[in-house]
């Protein structure tokens, strides 16, 4: 049975790591072991296929980085480097978009007559998608010599395989962990309060928040011809607060999880909805992966079209690609694409037209409360909602059909009232609205009065004994 | 130490009036320049000094001292 941050029988497994990673405190090569041994029994959970293709892809990383480090002529470098993306890549499109691809070589030669047999999905390889990702950059940092290679396999596969990031991220770069576990850790009273506090807030947010949510958002997605346009934008509104609770939840508990076992991970979410613009949001969500995009397909990109004489084209065309490509990462489907193509638009827009506003919001420092800074709050949050039409129905056919029952207030159709959407979306939007966005109140937490604590963690234990549904949903984005 | 000059170029592109930078400062930390304004502030610098920098060598800093450190090695090269 395959484990999950959420799960209770996650509790005594993530326990145990704790203690044997704190008994053996600054001892990092029975600290590498420890971390090796659970997280493949952690991964094992999800099945063998899964453990044999990270094992295999890491095996090629860990080889290729190796001998990257040796190496010094640009040729050699340069073919080493595609070995390790050629694999990674391979595994994704052969477990992941396989189907995709076959559909669309079938619907291009159909007018031709004739006809291939397109295959069944293969089953979901939870994590794979990270994990290619982390492997990718380990690699790509070694090719750009950001850092120097793993010293062992061992050491290579601890940081790949590692439990809390495995199965839905963050996509953690080597330079941030390999040095810690290099130097063994010592978990500290702080990193447990921390890490539980990471811990319940995540939980909050994905089974108060989000699961909440889940069932009545879903059945509007998933149908919304039975729907008045009332309703439809009440789903819009509750799958824009359901994502970002589920998945940044999913985050706060994986990086609580490392906390717990004195790892520093990086964060994934800075309240995101309070971006004053679409890169701004870009900067703010899903951190790991837009990062990611951002070094390793978006800049390469610049870099090898900065001949081109109008900039505006050029750093439009790349934002598109590359956002068109982050759609893609999420699934295999023309709705994610088309999701991430709308995104890319939008930051092209941003690129030309929004330069001259960069000054005055980098410069100085704007009131959440002006009427120009809520006006382009509700701008970008009104690009991102429409986003989400297209991320979260089964396909094109029904995002396109939602947005025009939208467009045009289609009045015909059921009125499916929810007690929960306007409460749970207030509280998340005004916590937006009224909490500096940068700073992070989970890390503080430790420093306030133990008054404050006490009371803080009680509220959170009690809202997760009292407001949790019956029927809790898995994370969102352990699909992609 | 980075240069006034270098400064002032980077600085001119982001359409900044002024801000620090020292050899640790990377790119996240100065106001605008973010990867949409990357390669603006690279063929800025190209442009002032009359340099040429490979992609890898760009892609390969991790701060602002690198960066001085690259154009003080090509500049040594002319």
């Amino acid at each position: 049975m395959a484990l999950s941050l959420i799960s209770l029988e996650f509790l005594p497994f993530l326990g145990l790591s704790v203690v044997l990673m704190w008994a053996t405190a600054r001892r990092p090569a029975a600290q590498k072991w420890l971390l090796l041994v659970c997280s493949y029994l952690f991964y094992l959970s999800f099945g063998v296929v899964g453990v044999l293709v990270i094992t295999l892809t890491g095996l090629v990383d860990f080889s290729v980085a190796r001998r990257l480090g040796r190496s010094t002529e640009a040729i050699t470098r340069q073919q080493l480097l595609w070995v390790s993306l050629t694999v990674n890549l391979g595994a994704l499109v052969f477990f992941k978009y396989s189907a995709f691809l076959a559909g669309i070589v079938a619907a291009a030669l159909r007018p031709t007559g004739m006809r291939i047999a397109v295959p069944d999905s293969l089953p979901l390889l939870v994590g794979l998608s990270y994990f290619t990702f982390a492997g990718m950059s380990y690699v790509l940092d070694t090719y750009y010599e950001r850092i120097d290679p793993a010293q062992s396999f061992s050491e290579y596969l601890s940081y790949l395989v590692y439990f809390p990031k495995i199965i839905a991220g963050p996509i953690v770069r080597a330079a941030d962990m390999l040095p810690q576990l290099r130097r063994g850790v010592q978990i500290t009273a702080q990193d447990v309060e921390t890490g539980c506090a990471y811990l319940l807030v995540g939980a909050v947010k994905k089974l108060v928040i989000a699961d909440q949510l889940a069932s009545h958002v879903s059945t509007i997605l998933a149908t919304p011809q039975h729907f008045n346009a009332v309703t439809l934008f009440q789903g819009m509104i509750g799958y824009t607060v359901q994502i970002y609770a589920d998945f940044s939840g999913y985050s706060d508990m994986a990086l609580g999880c490392a906390r717990l076992m004195g790892f520093d991970f990086p964060q994934n979410f800075r309240m995101p909805y309070s971006a004053v613009n679409i890169a701004e949001f870009w900067r703010r969500w899903h951190i790991t992966l837009s990062s990611w995009f951002r070094d390793y397909v978006f800049l390469p990109l610049e870099m090898a079209g900065r001949g081109m004489r109008n900039a505006n084209v050029r750093a439009s065309r790349n934002i598109i690609v590359t956002m068109l490509v982050c759609g893609l990462w999420h699934g295999a489907s023309w709705n994610f694409v088309l999701w991430g193509g709308l995104h890319g638009i939008a930051l092209a827009v941003y690129q030309v037209y929004g330069s001259s506003t960069r000054g005055r919001m980098h410069g100085g420092i704007q009131s959440a409360f002006h009427p120009g800074t809520l006006l382009s709050r509700m701008l970008t949050l009104s690009v991102v909602m429409v986003g989400w039409i297209f991320f979260g129905t089964q396909n094109l056919s029904i995002a396109f059909s939602y947005l025009w029952r939208m467009v045009t207030w289609a009045t015909d159709g059921v009125a499916l009232g929810s007690p929960y959407i306007l409460p749970l979306t207030a509280l998340v939007l005004v916590t937006h609205l009224l909490v500096n966005k940068d700073r992070n109140l989970v890390e503080e937490l430790p420093t306030y009065s133990a008054p404050a604590r006490v009371m803080t963690y009680a509220s959170l234990l009690v809202a997760l004994t009292c407001l949790v549904p019956s029927d809790t949903v898995p994370f969102a984005y352990v699909r992609f | 130490m980075i240069s006034h000059e270098l400064k002032a170029v980077i600085l001119s592109a982001l359409k900044v009036n002024d801000w620090e930078l020292t050899d640790q400062t990377v790119a996240g930390e100065v106001p605008g320049w973010d990867s949409l304004n990357h390669i603006n502030v690279v063929l800025a610098i190209e442009k002032h000094f009359g340099v040429h920098f490979k992609g890898v060598e760009i892609l390969s800093l991790k701060n602002v001292g690198d960066l001085q450190r690259l154009v003080d090695c090509k500049l040594a090269k002319h």
